[in-house]
């Protein structure tokens, strides 16, 4: 992956885990790549790599397992949420980028029904 | 004329400390204190409370940014070389990188492409387990494919918290996420220096771009 250098890397992996853990690509339980390895397989420092881990675990995303690495939470409650949160984010630039072009919330609003009609729910 | 003054700076045990500027800002002063291979006109360095000379030399690696290696050897003399010199030299981490780096065991050194020899270089610099790594400008000039090995048996040999590597540049981009301490210098002098993410924070921009607005 490459990171822009321009905003704090640990936050960059951050939200690589988190998008990849909403997708499902690193699906509940699964095992998280060992610090040292993800700190190579990224080309970052191992102390960043550590501080990404280590919010994710505080935001519950994460969690270790004495011993045995680190893992994906199994929590589903906690997936649907980062899922909400992720979707959030995207409708919240789709509304800015809509306002932008002078558009109104109704309007945004209107257009974003459309395309669930068309591309089904 | 002073390469360096009112310098006061501490490189600590498990960072990868970028010691960042343009040419002649006295990255390579330092280092050379630091590997106790020139000594200050004025003022006191320290390693691990020993000023850099004989007795440090079981601690500190240091890589040159020059060549240093005879062009008469092959690589594996180049180890042989190593294996003697350093009690604490590690022979299957050695061989590892070497093979790591893809580097021909019997080649000439004279005959390495420039890329191959800066990567022989990296390799035999972590070949023995020291406590302060020294490695002045190892990527400038050197091809890509070759600056991402280095960058990658970087990271491969960091031990967590056993060591302290400084690694000099003045291209600051491809090693920034590598860093986890830095240190700007202009005209011998600390410019800026701290934790890259917070000054990312703080600046909103790349430590790249910082060196290049506020060095260049």
């Amino acid at each position: 992956m490459d990171f822009t250098n321009e905003r704090p890397i640990y936050l960059q992996i951050k939200e690589m885990i988190s998008r990849q853990v909403a997708r499902g690509e690193l699906p509940p339980g699964s095992k998280m790549p060992s610090l040292r390895d993800i700190a190579l397989q990224l080309k970052v420092n191992p102390n960043t790599a550590q501080r990404a881990y280590r919010e994710l675990e505080e935001e519950g995303i994460l969690f270790t397992r004495r011993g045995q690495g680190t893992f994906v939470t199994e929590e589903e409650p906690r997936i649907f949420v980062l899922k909400k949160r992720l979707a959030e984010e995207g409708a919240r630039s789709y509304l800015e980028g809509a306002l932008a072009l002078g558009l109104s919330g109704g309007e945004a609003l209107k257009i974003l029904e459309e395309q669930v009609m068309k591309e089904g729910d | 004329m002073l390469a360096l003054r009112d310098l006061n700076l501490s490189i600590k045990r498990g960072f990868i400390t970028g010691l960042l500027g343009p040419n002649g800002s006295g990255k390579s002063t330092f280092m050379r204190l630091a590997a106790g291979q020139s000594r200050p006109t004025r003022g006191e360095i320290y390693v691990k409370n020993v000023r850099p000379g004989v007795k440090t030399k079981g601690l500190v690696s240091y890589s040159p940014e020059e060549k240093h290696l005879y062009p008469w050897m092959k690589v594996e003399e180049g180890v042989e070389l190593y294996r003697n010199f350093f009690p604490s030299f590690n022979e299957e981490k050695t061989w590892s990188m070497i093979e790591f780096m893809k580097l021909p065991r019997d080649r000439y050194i004279s005959d390495l492409s420039r890329g191959m020899a800066a990567r022989l270089k990296i390799a035999l610099s972590l070949s023995w387990g020291a406590e302060l790594i020294l490695l002045d400008e190892p990527l400038s000039g050197i091809d890509p494919a070759s600056r991402e090995k280095i960058i990658e048996g970087i990271l491969m040999d960091y031990r967590k918290g056993e060591s302290a590597m400084v690694i000099s540049t003045h291209m600051v981009g491809e090693i920034e996420p590598l860093l986890n301490q830095v240190i700007f210098l202009r005209e011998g002098e600390v410019f800026l220096e701290g934790e890259p993410d917070r000054l990312r924070e703080g600046y909103g921009h790349s430590l790249d771009q910082i060196f290049r607005r506020e060095l260049a």
